[in-house]
């Protein structure tokens, strides 16, 4: 199995990538259970599971000694997807002349 | 064209002195003529209680006392009394304490002209209206 992190070889029994660490299938945050790489929920605990590699970098093995390495093209689309959050946090928490209007109305 | 002169008076409470200048003219161009202002929030309670405005434009941040504590006091002093909060504070939670502290308006600081006009044709609506009862 090849792991979408970087595209080691893995042996089709891994969990974990054995170059970076990755989960090679759907890791669930919950109860950590790696199960089928195309399952959208948990077997072990029914937990809904990130469904692509893009999200799995958001949630990946929190297992001591298995750092995450990522590449510069990630690690910039992690840091613009963190702006976007940001500024859409910023946008929600502050209003507008005509958000107040209407809270004034 | 000079505006139609209007028979209320109203209050302008800000530290800054070229936002009540600025505030006052505004209010003299659209025909209220009887205008005091106060520069801290303590000021401006205590002018309300003496003068009794038809209208207060109240800044929130400011020395002394604060708008939001100065917003409380008027409404206790008169529930019903009209009280435009002028002001940069955008933070939503922000804004709904002066909504529950009684604010019938609120003015983001920077404002167009227009807009004051706008708030200002529905504060006098109501005074209108109020007097029309009476």
């Amino acid at each position: 199995m090849e792991c979408f992190n970087c595209h080691t070889v893995n042996d089709e029994e891994r969990k974990f990538c054995k170059e970076c660490g990755a989960p090679l299938g759907s890791y669930c945050q919950r109860c950590k259970n790696v199960g089928d790489i195309n399952d959208k929920y948990c077997g072990v605990c029914g937990n809904a599971l990130a469904v692509n590699a893009q999200e799995r970098l958001f949630s990946p093995p929190e297992e001591p000694g298995t750092p995450k390495q990522y590449t510069l093209d990630e690690i910039q689309d992690l840091l613009s997807l963190r702006k976007i959050a940001r500024a859409e946090e910023a946008a929600s928490s502050t209003v507008t002349q005509t958000d107040a209007d209407l809270l004034f109305s | 064209m000079k505006p139609r002169p209007l028979p209320y008076s109203a209050l302008v409470v800000d530290d800054s002195p070229h936002m009540r200048i600025l505030l006052m003219r505004l209010l003299q161009r659209n025909g209220i003529s009887s205008i005091e202002s106060a520069v801290d929030g303590a000021e401006g309670v205590k002018r309300y209680k003496s003068s009794k405005p038809d209208i207060v434009f109240l800044d929130a941040i400011m020395p002394e006392k604060d708008g939001l504590t100065a917003l409380q006091e008027i409404k206790i002093l008169n529930p019903d009394s009209i009280v435009v909060m002028t002001t940069s504070l955008s933070e939503r939670a922000k804004v709904l304490q002066f909504k529950d502290a009684g604010a019938n308006y609120y003015l983001l600081k920077p404002f167009e002209e227009e807009k004051f006009i706008d708030t200002l044709g529905k504060v006098v609506a109501i005074l209108a209206q109020r007097a029309k009862k009476e």
